[in-house]
């Protein structure tokens, strides 16, 4: 019952519209159940699947910070920037200024090469009340592209939220760069993800794409091989199987691709 | 205002219901179904976004916060130390970057710097010798101010500091040269005479100069500073120094020299001679003169192009005759 029901200046309240109660058993599906779902998918690099959650929840609950940071998240990690800016201009007008929506603008910004705009949202996103570990991350990837030491701002943001995700956003900062010993940054933050949880699928993707940057192509089909015993649905495991088949001439000569 | 989802009357400051928590501000119509999509790959330009990454930035601290975040630097920093142990060695356009393991522009500015040296060396003899200076200094400046602390100045501050260095060093390379380096040539009997396009020589071919007892008309010769005109006797010009005036001579006195319609005519029946000034493009306003024992008709270009009274050459004013063309080498050549 609302407060203001009894008071006596007002007609009647009007009875809450009915809603189709979910039955014995059956999930509820509100904006928290394709948040979750999403941000599940978007971890797994499935990033398209997570769009549409994120999508679903934010059309649910247009208040939710985590579906609208989810879609812009999902847009820059899918490589469409402009879309992106766009839709922080649309979040931006439904619930305001939010570091992690800075955060991500600066992220857009870096990833497109306009490192000054990307150094500018980065402070104010540093700057803004309430951020959690994001700006942090994305502060250390500006770094990388700034060939300064982005290691400081990473365990920063690893201090604020020190949870698996945090360093696999991390790992897939330092992986995008493609910066000199990215790699091996990426590795050392993802080593402790390993080791308190270690039977993520999500970490031993992250695992194969280091070791593949590293050129080191049989350690990163293990764990693909490792990340698809954990889980046999994970729909973007072709893809980087795929990815890392040998392609040299010699290879598919001898019949090894 | 009203909760759309469980029918809660909110007052009107509330961003969410407080009942269910709904989000308030919004209509459902105004909420997108989802986010605009791209329409393509857009491979080309993902290309470039990742060029430009991988190409990165120099980090500026912004300035906003730059003041609370940067704590004050000592003047005697070790770095700055380090870099001006570093500055001589941007006399070697690109080493300090390859020391420094910025391997990549290292390269451009050392290969820009040898390009510059190459040029210098291999073209002497023609007209775009010259360029080869700027080409050395490009590869230098950029080396050096890769090493100063340039990012902290705006980028028209830096394209000004960028080109009064190189002003100064072209300068600087190009004095080294006229002085040194037309000492040695003078001392091997080589001179590199003035630039003009001609039939037999070109723009600053560097020629072998040999003195003989007696110039005969048809000989390229190479004449010192004194040149005068027997119609203005006191006028001598000057000639700047370094000039090296080197042309055909084109009559012997005494005889009686006729300029008509760009031809020379030569004695009473005004034969034409067999030879032309070097520069094919000469041009001359008609006039005669009588020519006595011991001058010489001696037309530079570097006159005709001022187009001043005929210049005349004694004997005492000729240094020598051009004995062949040392370099370019593919342009050598004998004169007898």
């Amino acid at each position: 019952m609302g407060r203001f029901n009894t008071l006596e200046f007002g007609a009647a309240p009007e009875p809450a519209p009915e809603r189709a109660a979910p039955g014995r058993g059956e999930v509820l599906k509100d904006a928290q159940f394709f948040l979750d779902d999403a941000d599940r998918m978007f971890y797994r690099m499935e990033y398209e699947p997570a769009l549409k959650n994120y999508s679903r929840a934010a059309g649910i609950d247009p208040g939710a910070l985590g579906a609208w940071r989810g879609q812009v998240f999902s847009l820059i990690e899918l490589e469409e920037y402009q879309e992106a800016v766009l839709w922080i201009g649309k979040a931006n007008e439904i619930i305001g200024e939010h570091g992690d929506l800075l955060a991500l603008r600066a992220l857009a910004a870096a990833r497109t090469g306009d490192f000054d705009r990307a150094c500018g949202y980065s402070d104010a996103a540093l700057e803004s009340v309430g951020t959690g570990a994001l700006p942090y991350v994305v502060r250390g990837e500006i770094f990388l592209y700034g060939r300064r030491n982005g290691e400081l701002s990473f365990e920063q943001a690893c201090s604020l939220d020190g949870s698996w995700q945090t360093r696999i956003l991390i790992a897939d900062a330092c992986l995008f760069s493609h910066k000199r010993n990215s790699a091996m940054l990426a590795l050392k933050f993802l080593h402790t993800a390993w080791e308190q949880n270690p039977n993520r699928p999500e970490l031993y993707l992250r695992l194969a794409q280091i070791r593949a940057q590293l050129k080191d192509y049989d350690g990163a089909r293990e764990a693909l091989e490792q990340a698809a015993m954990l889980d046999r649905q994970l729909l973007v495991l072709p893809k980087l199987m795929e990815e890392l088949r040998p392609r040299g001439f010699w290879s598919r000569l001898l019949g090894r691709g | 205002m009203k909760c759309r989802a469980c029918g809660f009357d909110n007052l009107d400051t509330q961003a969410r219901c407080v009942s269910c928590g709904t989000f308030l501000a919004v209509d459902a119509a105004e909420i997108p179904a989802g986010p605009p999509r791209a329409r393509s790959r857009r491979s080309w330009r993902n290309r470039w976004y990742a060029w430009r990454r991988r190409r990165g930035f120099r980090w500026r601290p912004s300035k906003t916060t730059s003041k609370e975040a940067t704590p004050e630097e000592p003047f005697f920093d070790a770095e700055a130390c380090k870099q001006a142990v570093r500055l001589p060695l941007a006399a070697l356009p690109g080493l300090p970057q390859l020391l420094l393991h910025r391997n990549i522009r290292g390269w451009i500015f050392a290969g820009t710097g040898v390009a510059g040296i190459l040029w210098i060396a291999l073209l002497p003899g023609t007209r775009w010798w010259l360029w080869g200076f700027a080409i050395l200094v490009v590869g230098q400046v950029n080396s050096l101010c890769d090493l100063l602390p340039f990012a902290q100045f705006a980028l028209g501050k830096r394209l000004l500091y960028s080109a009064l260095l190189s002003f100064f060093l072209f300068f600087s390379l190009y004095s080294l040269y006229s002085f040194w380096g037309m000492q040695w040539l003078d001392r091997q009997g080589m001179q590199l005479p003035l630039h003009y396009a001609g039939g037999v020589l070109q723009g600053g071919d560097i020629v072998e100069i040999v003195e003989e007892e007696e110039y005969l008309p048809g000989m390229l010769v190479q004449v010192n500073s004194l040149v005068f005109t027997p119609q203005n006797p006191g006028a001598n010009y000057y000639i700047p120094l370094g000039t090296v005036l080197i042309d055909r001579l084109l009559a012997r006195g005494p005889e009686m020299v006729h300029i008509e319609d760009n031809n020379i005519f030569l004695g009473p029946a005004r034969t034409p001679p067999d030879w032309t000034p070097l520069n094919p493009q000469w041009h001359w306003h008609n006039q005669e003169l009588r020519l006595q024992a011991d001058q010489y008709l001696f037309l530079p270009s570097w006159f005709q192009a001022q187009n001043i009274v005929m210049p005349v050459a004694q004997q005492g004013n000729i240094q020598g005759r051009v004995a062949r063309i040392r370099w370019p080498w593919w342009r050598r050549t004998e004169f007898r």
